[in-house]
């Protein structure tokens, strides 16, 4: 009888002591640690943007570089007056890497005359028609130049060139 | 009788060798100062045809240039830029001009663009200028203006390569942390 009793009283023990650990090691879990830092989860790792400036001044280089176009261009086209064609001559180099449109727009009045599809590198356009009609004459124009992405056709951004127009009767 | 045959037939064929020398339109005149003029009268006549060829310009720009602008710069520029090179591959002297400048300022709100870098405390100016290596100062630069210009920024001689820097000054009032645009339209002309 003693034996048992003392048995029953042991397992208590032992089962209130197990208990007792449980519930302490929960209760520490909760309170704040007073010996570590606890890690922020919202941190992102790495060099915060606009902090090193050689970094950007890198990455910046980079985008104005692929940006960068070459073209030529007969700075002084010759039109017929009748057919309204002339030697526009635009290359687009075949380095570019870009699809090019060109757009050539009167000074005066900013009226559109041509506008071509694109050109790709390797290749130029030597004569063009314009579409907007001139007199004889000669009349100062810009020819602005479109670059896109030859992948995404997506518009890298705008040059021009000035030319001056002829038209006469050849 | 035969010596006067003789010698009229040497007399003859004298003359009928000389023919040839006297049916050539050239004369020959002594010009006096040791110089012998040869001048030529009837003849062939030849056309000379010549092709004006066109003049080519042939250049490298950028079509796009991104830029940084911060009120923490130390120095007077408030603009971290890229170098932007341009090249003259043509046989001519060219300009480079801004033909116009697309800016949005919608992002900024109260903020609005200043033309010549004077700026007020809502204000941001934004221009262009010829340098070696990114400028700490202001001077010399070509203001952007909003819309159409014609604000020369450089003068490149045959072969020649240019190097440029955007500059800028901004105010002290004016929104941080967002972003806005200002466009510049790079145009070549023959110089």
């Amino acid at each position: 009888m003693n034996n048992k009793r003392k048995t029953v009283i042991l397992v208590f023990l032992a089962g209130a002591v197990i208990a007792l650990g449980i519930a302490c090691f929960l209760l520490l879990r909760m309170l704040p640690s007073r010996s570590g830092l606890e890690l922020e989860n919202n941190a992102t790792v790495g060099i915060m943007p606009g902090i090193d400036r050689e970094q950007r001044l890198k990455e910046l280089q980079n985008e104005l570089d692929k940006g960068l176009i070459a073209f030529s261009i007969n700075s002084s086209p010759l039109f017929d007056s009748k057919t309204q064609e002339g030697n526009l001559m635009l290359e687009n180099p075949a380095n570019n890497a870009k699809l090019l449109v060109a757009q050539v727009v009167l000074n005066e009045g900013q009226k559109t005359l041509y506008t071509s599809k694109a050109i790709q590198p390797g290749s130029y356009l030597e004569r063009i028609k314009l579409e907007q009609p001139l007199a004889e004459g000669v009349y100062e124009a810009t020819v602005y130049i479109q670059a896109y992405d030859e992948q995404t056709q997506d518009l890298i951004g705008q040059t021009g060139a000035a030319v001056t127009l002829t038209v006469q009767n050849q | 009788m035969k010596k006067v045959l003789s010698f009229l037939l040497t007399v003859a064929m004298v003359f009928a060798c000389s023919q040839a020398v006297f049916a050539d339109a050239r004369a020959y005149r002594d010009s006096g100062d040791g110089d012998i003029v040869i001048e030529t009268s009837g003849g062939k006549e030849i056309e000379l045809v010549g092709h004006v060829e066109p003049t080519i310009i042939s250049v490298v720009m950028p079509s796009y240039i991104p830029f940084d602008i911060s009120k923490s710069q130390p120095a007077e520029n408030k603009v971290v830029s890229p170098e932007i090179k341009v090249t003259n591959n043509s046989n001519v002297a060219v300009t480079i001009y801004v033909d116009n400048a697309r800016v949005d300022l919608s992002n900024l709100q109260g903020t609005s663009w200043n033309n010549n870098g004077m700026v007020a405390e809502n204000q941001v100016a934004v221009g262009l200028t010829e340098a070696a290596a990114q400028p700490e100062n202001l001077m010399g630069a070509r203001w952007l203006a909003q819309g159409q210009q014609n604000t020369e920024l450089l003068r490149l001689i045959p072969q020649q390569n240019g190097k440029m820097f955007i500059v800028g000054a901004i105010g002290s009032q004016v929104p941080e942390n967002q972003v806005f645009s200002v466009v510049p339209t790079l145009v070549v002309k023959q110089a």
